[in-house]
């Protein structure tokens, strides 16, 4: 039976076509992806606790803070092009949530600390945001960071709810910050 | 064949007994073979993609954040974990694909099932394509 | 004005490999044909891919930044020789290269058919249409998703934001574009490694062209081998040479200190590679015993199959890896020339499948032909291997949207023994005879070889190391060559035996008599002095994790005592780099300097690390740097035992397969005569 090569070509080629057709089903399914959403298992979890050092060395601040309704966690870093880019919309999300209970930490990420303030020295600093430094990247670690920027939503129970990669607007920002104060 | 004969016969006689001997010598240093020089932080780190650069692993990457990912490996083994124990700590907030090796579950089980399946089923028609043992005369052939 | 000679250009060879298809198709089909009719449109094909490259290389030399390609791919202070490589540095000029080789590939298949001993054949103007068919398509994806020549019509500062194909339209362009990729502008490597892989991708087209020419003129059998076997091996020999330069550049520029990641766009070389290495083998027993028809045409297929899938996992994007271009529309595309080629040859091989002829059986596992089996199994499952784990990430998400990665590991955890068990196999193989191995013709072949790779490993058990692999890679590497040193030795000595000379004299004699076996003995050879590399850079290496120096700080490491003495900045146009002088020193002895360094590009914000690398007969001495400031520098360094070993055994395994192949060309010259006693096949 073996010796038919007929129904071997066969055998070969039938198989050779489904098994195609697999992956080529599969690729134009990946092609068609959005590659930037890389799911996160913090999204829904208890957030990571930490205390870090504020950037300018005056004392420490806690993650998530406890006097805030809301915490949002923002990694950037002076080397970061994109971190320029949402840099003002952060502090007027800040400036404008401050009633509600919304406090900002931006974590400084793979950055020097004379870098890192010379950032936000040149772009702007506002006294209701922290600024933290990041040392060893513990923090980084413990969010789960891919690359900067990447901005994460920590609701009241100190659940983490979402989180945004690449730079965010005032509208992403207020829309999700709108959603955790209304549950 | 060949140079056989020039050489004396008692040593032509001895000559499977050194090949012998120098394999059981072999195999014996193989059976205790040294451990390969292993550093369970390394081997940790070559579990794990580092998020920051594109396919390395943590333990190859040079990139400052691969660093500071061994770093806390490091500072883990050190306080007694075990190898799952500090996976789980270093990527309790990072996706599963971020582990280079993956785990044995009924999604990765087709892994490696397909090699195992390509093997055998060559080996079958290899097998197959081996005639009968065609003669007597041929009986003493099989060298292995 | 080079924008619409480009596209011009792109056009007429896409119109040309259209028009050779089907005249040569014609040509295949009516023997009476006359082939002059041939020359005009394959010359068409020909020169136009050789123009579009010609203008694509004028457009980057003379800074035309209104072509989009240049504008996002180039810049004016682009050193020599980058500004030429990044002619196919990016996706749309890969194509172009791409083509480029084909056209090249069609021209000299065209010249050896006519200028050949043996008549030309249908098979030859069938494969000839082919390979213009697969023209077609990648010509076809320059004229339109994948144009390099379109006009830019919108710039920023430093790229082109949109760009028009019609040619005529008002062009604009950036004062100066952004540059290639900087870790593609680091080595001299990267200007060679990825047109020699070119080389060897693309001409893997020839022999699929020629496999996929008999099962449609219907004329399976042997011709379509002898006809091909030059392309396939020259294609092989490409390939080789490109994957060690590859690995090589990896080593040298990428600063981790390895020279394989199984990333992707590596294993996407590497699986060609195996599946033809295959096909090299197994195209042996059917010329030599008849054997493997259909198999071989299985390889073949699949050979060209894996070249396509492998340029489309690279250049779509699909997967994120070191090398991997950005989305585009050029990715469906690719894939759906991949599914028409797969589903294609194997619909048209299932439908000849009646007339390839029954194989004559194996008449024992212990033979040449058996040994060439279990070499094509082991391959083809490694060949397996490297696919699953590559394809199955992308599958496994695509299906359940769970993530898995897969990587080293795995790879490695597969890998070693299958390629322990090919090492094993190429000993063994080489010293069978055909048909069927008596003990008594096989025993006195090998016995000697064997004590010599036992002896071997004794030694390395006892001065260097008892670590498993390193011993194992010791004995299965020297066996493998002392099986081929020895039968060289024999031979010399039964053709010294029959003039009256010393051995010594007649080993060149042997290896010419028999260039295709010599040859292959040759790249087993370098197979195994690679293994052997392999082995001890991984396993005796040792490392350094990260130490801070300033000035004047001396590290012991290694038996080496270095000296971090300054720091040096240097600013070229598009860069600037810091590089650490480090002195090495051994046994109070200064060894050399070494520099590595970090260059900080103007177009892109992380720093590239390039590592310095200081290199005795022992071992590689490999130090990088992540950090440098004013304080100092922080170091990292590693030692890689007989590194070199690798890089000469895999352009040795090249060089082996270019040996091959000169003795193919003039066994082919020689008139058929009866074999002489001194035959090495016994």
């Amino acid at each position: 039976m073996k010796n038919k090569p007929g129904r071997m070509g066969i055998a070969v080629g039938s198989l050779a076509v489904i098994s195609m057709a697999v992956i080529a089903a599969v690729f134009a399914a990946r092609l068609s992806n959005n590659p930037q959403s890389a799911p996160s298992p913090l999204i829904g979890a208890q957030s990571p606790t930490m205390t870090l050092p504020l950037l300018d060395g005056s004392g420490e601040v806690a993650i998530p803070d406890p006097g805030a309704e809301v915490t949002i966690i923002n990694f950037f870093a002076s080397w970061c092009l994109e971190c320029r880019v949402e840099h003002a919309d952060l502090m007027a999300v800040a400036d404008a949530f401050q009633g509600a209970g919304v406090r900002l930490i931006q974590i400084a990420y793979q950055d020097r600390t004379s870098d890192a303030i010379a950032f936000i020295n040149e772009l702007g600093v506002s006294p209701l945001v922290h600024y933290t430094s990041d040392p060893d990247s513990r923090a980084a670690i413990s969010f789960g960071v891919f690359g900067i920027p990447e901005t994460y939503f920590i609701g009241p129970q100190g659940t983490v709810t979402a989180r945004i990669t690449g730079p965010s607007t005032a509208l992403q920002l207020g829309e999700e910050i709108d959603r955790i104060l209304l549950n | 064949m060949g140079d056989a004969s020039t050489v004396p016969s008692r040593l032509r006689r001895m000559s499977p007994l050194v090949t012998v001997a120098l394999g059981i010598f072999i195999v014996f240093s193989l059976v205790n073979a040294d451990p390969i020089a292993e550093d369970r932080s390394e081997r940790i780190g070559d579990q794990v993609r580092c998020p920051a650069c594109e396919g390395e692993s943590i333990a190859e990457s040079p990139s400052s954040y691969a660093a500071d990912m061994m770093t806390y490996v490091r500072e883990l083994v050190d306080q007694g974990l075990s190898d799952q124990q500090v996976l789980d700590r270093l990527m309790a907030s990072y996706p599963d694909s971020q582990l280079l090796d993956p785990p044995l579950r009924a999604g990765t089980l087709l892994l490696w099932l397909i090699p195992a399946a390509v093997l055998l089923t060559g080996a079958g028609l290899v097998l197959s394509r081996r005639r009968r043992r065609p003669t007597a005369l041929l009986g003493d052939n099989h060298g292995r | 004005m080079l924008s619409f000679a480009g596209t011009l250009a792109v056009w007429a060879a896409l119109l040309g490999a259209a028009w050779l298809t089907v005249t040569a198709w014609q040509a295949a089909r009516r023997p009476s044909f006359s082939i002059a009719i041939l020359r005009r449109p394959l010359l068409t094909m020909v020169w136009a891919a050789v123009g579009a490259m010609v203008i694509l290389l004028a457009a980057l030399l003379a800074n035309d930044f209104t072509v989009s390609y240049v504008a996002n791919h180039h810049s004016r202070h682009t050193p020599f020789p980058f500004n030429i490589a990044t002619a196919w540095a990016a996706l749309e000029g890969s194509i172009v290269l791409w083509g480029l080789v084909l056209a090249g590939y069609a021209y000299f298949v065209w010249r050896r058919a006519i200028t050949r001993h043996e008549q030309p054949d249908t098979l030859d103007w069938g494969a000839l249409a082919v390979i213009a068919a697969v023209g077609v398509f990648f010509f076809g994806l320059m004229a339109t998703v994948g144009n390099p020549f379109e006009v830019c019509v919108e710039a920023s500062a430093r790229s082109c934001t949109a760009s028009s194909a019609i040619p005529f339209s008002s062009a604009v362009g950036p004062a100066d574009g952004a540059g290639p990729n900087p870790l593609l502008q680091n080595h001299i490597l990267m200007a060679i490694h990825p047109p020699l892989l070119y080389l060897g991708y693309v001409g893997m087209t020839v022999p699929f062209a020629y496999g996929v020419a008999a099962l449609a003129l219907r004329r399976p059998g042997s011709e379509w081998l002898r006809r091909s076997g030059f392309w396939t091996r020259i294609s092989w020999v490409f390939l080789t040479a490109g994957i060690t330069l590859g690995a090589w550049w990896a080593y040298e520029v990428l600063g981790w200190g390895g020279y394989w990641a199984w990333d992707p766009v590596e294993n996407a070389s590497f699986m060609p590679w195996l599946v033809a290495t295959a096909f090299l083998h197994s195209s042996l027993v059917q010329e030599r015993r008849g054997m493997l028809e259909a198999w071989n045409f299985v390889l073949v297929i699949g050979t060209f199959s894996l070249t396509i899938l492998g340029t489309f996992l690279t250049r779509s994007g699909v997967i994120a890896s070191v090398h991997s271009f950005t989305q585009s529309a050029i990715g469906p595309a690719l894939l759906g020339f991949l599914v028409v080629v797969v589903v294609g040859s194997f619909t048209l091989f299932a439908a000849r499948s009646q007339q390839i002829s029954s194989p004559p059986r194996l008449e024992s596992l212990s033979s040449r032909e058996g040994s060439f089996m279990l070499n094509n199994l082991l391959l083809s499952v490694y060949a397996m291997v490297v696919l699953t784990g590559t394809l199955y990430p992308l599958v496994l998400e695509a299906f359940s949207g769970s993530e898995v990665g897969v990587g080293r590991p795995f790879f490695d955890r597969l890998a070693v023994p299958i390629s322990f068990a090919l090492l094993l196999a190429m000993g063994v193989g080489p010293a069978l005879p055909w048909r069927v191995a008596r003990r008594k013709v096989v025993w006195p072949r090998v016995h000697l070889p064997l004590q010599v790779a036992l002896g071997v490993g004794t030694v390395v058990v006892i001065t260097t190391t008892r670590i498993g692999y390193v011993v194992l890679a010791a004995v299965a590497g020297s066996w493998v060559v002392a099986v081929a040193a020895y039968r060289l030795w024999t031979q010399a000595q039964r053709f010294a035996g029959s003039k009256g000379t010393s051995a010594a004299r007649q080993l060149g004699r042997v290896i010419r008599s028999d260039r295709g076996f010599w040859g292959g003995q040759f790249a087993h050879a370098g197979v195994a002095l690679a293994a052997v590399a392999i082995a001890t850079t991984a396993n005796l290496g040792q490392t350094l994790d990260r130490v801070d120096l300033t000035p004047g700080d001396r590290v012991e490491f290694a038996g080496y005592q270095l000296v971090h003495t300054g720091v040096a900045t240097a600013r070229t146009p598009n860069r600037l780099t810091s590089s650490a002088a480090v002195q090495v020193w051994k046994d109070d002895q200064l060894q050399g300097w070494v520099q590595p360094s970090l260059s900080q590009f103007e177009t892109s914000a992380l720093p590239i690390a390039t590592p310095g690398i200081h290199r005795s007969f022992k071992e590689d001495l490999y130090l990088s740097l992540t950090r440098i400031d004013e304080q100092g520098i922080t170091l990292r360094a590693a030692t890689a035992p007989l590194q070199w070993v690798l890089w000469v055994g895999g352009l040795l395994c090249a060089a082996g397969g270019l040996y091959a192949l000169m003795g193919r060309d003039r066994r082919r010259s020689r008139p058929k005569t009866a074999k002489t006693g001194i035959h090495p096949d016994g």
